[in-house]
């Protein structure tokens, strides 16, 4: 039987908190979380306290990043066999997680991620933000020749092997698609399996439509960088 | 093609590939490399096309091409270290907080242990 855990980072998700709870205990009861609370400037973190939930508690903002580090640094350390991060703002299915653990441990995979673009069910999001995931499909593939249909997403399932690599090195902003790439390069075996999100509930987005152009600069010259990384 | 350019087109992408290096290797974040790689690449296609510079002399008013050369390295420069003293305030900052977050927390822990340690020897003694 494996230790399998929820990372759920938070910032200033005191509307959706509880619903991702409930919505965990109720379709992935043979997942432990926790929530890392980012140093939320609402009531993220009493309201994670008036329910008991287990959470870790920043005292600065590290952004998705490093929060997220914290996850897979609590993971490791907890000995943990499995842990898949899943957002805090109600945007994703627990209903999935099951299956997910279950196509990662056939497929013996090292990481698997919850695509929305392999059925195209459920929240699609916007034209101009699928256009620029999809450029950094043909990005990575270009340069790991691997196809990753979803490489933004925020819902990803790793395995022990990961779970070491990510917790002593993880990116900072923008840290999916980079990510990827990392265990790309280290020769991972990396899964996509269809899954549906759900629009946001409640509250603001982080990315705002300024930032995405700095975004697209960044992370396109991370891949890149990242291609040139040797590892053994 | 004049030597200066030649001398200048090397010590650039030089420059650049360094740059390139130090942040594969993390020694350097990409964030924060991110002005001096922008400035490096402007620096090259000034240096391969230097009709820019002159245009830009001409429209500054500025006497010779020289002069607006170090004119805007100069202005750069304040710029960058500027934009620096700003990360430096923040981190400054964001330290001292994590100090007394630590302090605040060993301080709590060293009383909790005391408790224990307190109740176990209460619960020795009672039996």
């Amino acid at each position: 039987m494996s230790k399998n855990l929820v990372i759920i980072p938070a910032y200033n998700e005191e509307l959706n908190i509880e619903n991702t709870v409930n919505d965990l205990k109720k379709h992935a009861p043979e997942f432990d979380y926790v929530i890392i609370n980012d140093c939320s400037k609402d009531n993220t973190l009493q309201v994670c306290r008036n329910n008991n939930y287990t959470v870790i508690n920043l005292p600065i903002n590290l952004g998705i990043g490093g929060a997220v580090q914290t996850g897979y640094r609590y993971a490791w350390k907890h000995g943990y066999d499995i842990a898949v991060q899943f957002d805090g703002d109600g945007q994703h299915d627990a209903t999935f997680l099951t299956e997910m653990r279950e196509a990662l441990e056939r497929e013996q995979a090292d990481m698997v991620i919850g695509s929305r673009y392999i059925k195209k069910e459920g929240f699609q999001s916007s034209g101009l933000r699928r256009a620029g995931i999809k450029y950094f499909t043909h990005l990575i593939h270009l340069l790991t020749r691997h196809t990753v249909t979803d490489p933004t997403s925020g819902m990803r399932m790793a395995n022990r092997r990961v779970i070491e690599v990510f917790a002593n090195n993880y990116p900072g902003d923008y840290p999916e698609p980079e990510s990827v790439v990392m265990l790309l390069r280290m020769k991972m075996k990396i899964q996509d399996y269809p899954v549906v999100m759900k629009e946001r509930l409640a509250g603001k987005s982080s990315i705002s439509p300024m930032k995405s152009i700095y975004y697209m600069f960044k992370v396109s010259l991370a891949i890149l960088l990242e291609r040139f990384r040797s590892y053994k | 093609m004049l030597k200066i350019q030649i001398i200048a087109a090397v010590i650039l992408v030089l420059g650049l590939l360094c740059i390139l290096r130090m942040i594969k290797k993390r020694k350097m974040e990409l964030k924060y490399a991110l002005p001096w790689l922008i400035a490096t690449v402007i620096a090259i296609v000034v240096d391969a096309f230097p009709q820019i510079l002159f245009w830009i002399t001409d429209l500054m008013g500025i006497e010779t091409p020289s002069n607006a050369l170090f004119l805007i390295a100069l202005c750069l420069m304040i710029a960058l270290i500027f934009l620096l003293t700003v990360v430096v305030s923040r981190q400054s900052e964001r330290i001292k907080h994590l100090a007394q977050t630590v302090a605040l927390n060993d301080e709590q822990i060293r009383v909790l242990t005391q408790q224990i340690e307190q109740m176990k020897s209460d619960k020795l003694s009672d039996e």
